[in-house]
């Protein structure tokens, strides 16, 4: 299990070129390289954000939980992080 | 009238067309001038939530995809604007945003997905431009060619790139010190005081009656060189915002745009059927019926036409710009200061005083007909002298 100040392991870090933004009420991924454009769900963008290196997937699970309104069981969002970031690391959207 | 132009006049009319038609080859054509128009957004942000069909990885995804792009390009000119804005606010200029962006952030339209943004549209007061240029440049800002002094003697505007945009988009702000769309070559009009009348300098924005009134001319501009569909759109969503269609009125006469403004609010209302308030119907005097010259420069249906290929020649759309807004003595008068525009000009557009006289003129001369026949950029506009980035014209 990774988590946050787990030292020595490096949790999932985000492109630095891949464009963040919330356009329009939906919040938007673009990747410079491909020219991708990805529209997330509000969990998806969340994760996103906690994307820095710092946390590992459960941090980011509980981070997650304790931000968006309503979130469902702490199973789920786990679940829900680990698919979001499985599809990250597949659009090659991690380093 | 196609199927598929009956379609885009309800998007430019803002009579939600719902869902794409349904039979091709209708569907496709309405999809080809939605996206040659950069119309899919404002047509997406129409649809009501059961006219958003469900087709994963269909047509509907990917035409929403590009629309996520588009507006996402959007949020980053208004970004980039902003951040011009502020730092020439901040240097003691006034700024205003005008067109697409200045109409998104005057809330005209709601955000960047129902509003193409090719790029933002400042304007500063005139005598301020070198200056202004200079601070961009220092903002991260980098202007599509050289500053050389005298530049704004000859030209209303300097288009820069935003280097610090991310992800490497090309990200455009024009600065504008004078707006000519009346003219075919600047230097001559006034300062454009009538456009600062009332202006909100601490949120940037026009009066609805000048931004319409601005609206109107550079539509009727762009019908040199292509139809800017995305200005009758503008037209329509700006109108309800006009209060005073008197000062309108006023405003289109101090910028001798009345003809061109009565020519335009007639296609809203013949070609399609937008309906205009009485008060501004009568304020302006929007003809019933126009001539045989403006009903066929005009017509939505050639309007729509996307021309094949880049190289076409200008010439009848130079003709339809000068004749929709004035008459064949006024076109005369247009060509003539741009076929012999005096040595000050001409000096100042090659950054040369003093001798060579003789040659400027031959070479601006064979520069305007290549210009002309779309065989060269343009000597007179800003953006067309030079092909961006995104090499737009």
């Amino acid at each position: 299990m990774t988590g946050r100040g787990v030292e020595g392991v490096q949790g999932p870090r985000a492109r630095e070129d891949v464009v963040f933004r919330s356009v329009a009420g939906d919040w938007v991924l673009y990747d410079p390289r491909s020219q991708d454009v990805h529209v997330l769900t509000v969990t998806a963008a969340a994760v996103w954000a906690c994307c820095d290196g710092s946390l590992g997937p459960d941090a980011i699970a509980a981070e997650v939980a304790e931000h968006l309104d309503g979130a469902p069981s702490p199973d789920v969002v786990r679940q829900d992080v680990a698919n979001a970031l499985e599809q990250f690391r597949a659009s090659g959207l991690l380093e | 009238m196609t199927t598929a132009h009956a379609f885009c006049r309800d998007v430019l009319a803002a009579r939600p067309p719902g869902p794409l038609p349904g039979a091709e080859p209708a569907r496709s054509e309405a999809v080809a001038l939605l996206r040659a128009h950069r119309l899919l957004g404002l047509w997406r942000a129409s649809l009501s939530d059961s006219d958003r069909g469900g087709d994963p990885g269909g047509l509907e995804e990917h035409l929403d995809a590009l629309v996520s792009l588009q507006a996402l390009r959007g949020e980053l000119t208004l970004e980039a604007a902003t951040r011009a804005r502020h730092t020439l606010r901040s240097a003691g200029f006034d700024v205003l945003l005008f067109k697409g962006a200045g109409l998104i952030q005057a809330g005209v339209y709601p955000d960047a997905r129902a509003r193409a943004l090719g790029d933002a549209d400042l304007l500063i007061r005139g005598g301020a431009a070198a200056a202004a240029v200079e601070i961009l440049e220092g903002a991260g800002f980098r202007p599509w060619t050289n500053w050389s002094p005298g530049r704004d003697a000859w030209l209303p505007a300097c288009s820069f790139s935003d280097v610090r945009a991310p992800g490497g988009m090309d990200v455009t702000v024009d600065l504008h010190w004078r707006i000519p769309y009346r003219s075919f070559r600047s230097g001559d009009e006034g300062d454009g005081a009538e456009l600062w009348e009332g202006a909100d300098l601490a949120a940037g924005h026009l009066t609805p009656e000048a931004h319409a009134l601005l609206v109107a001319e550079h539509f009727v501009r762009h019908l040199r060189v292509v139809s800017h569909l995305v200005g009758i759109a503008d037209m329509v969503a700006l109108l309800p915002w006009v209060r005073d269609p008197g000062r309108l009125r006023e405003l289109a006469q101090t910028r001798h745009s009345l003809r061109l403004l009565q020519r335009v609010l007639w296609f809203l209302r013949a070609e399609l059927g937008v309906p205009i308030d009485g008060p501004l119907v009568e304020a302006v005097g929007v003809p019933v019926r126009v001539g045989r010259f403006t009903t066929a420069a005009l017509s939505l249906e050639r309007l729509l036409a996307v021309p094949q290929g880049r190289r076409q020649t200008r010439i009848p759309g130079l003709i339809s710009h000068a004749m929709i807004g004035g008459s064949a003595t006024d076109l005369l008068r247009e060509l003539a200061r741009v076929v012999y525009p005096p040595q000050e000009w001409l000096a100042s557009r090659t950054g040369m005083a003093g001798g060579g006289a003789l040659r400027r003129r031959l070479e601006y001369s064979r520069d305007l007909m290549r210009w002309a026949t779309g065989r060269g950029p343009s000597p007179l506009s800003p953006n067309q002298e030079f092909e961006g980035p995104t090499g737009r014209q």
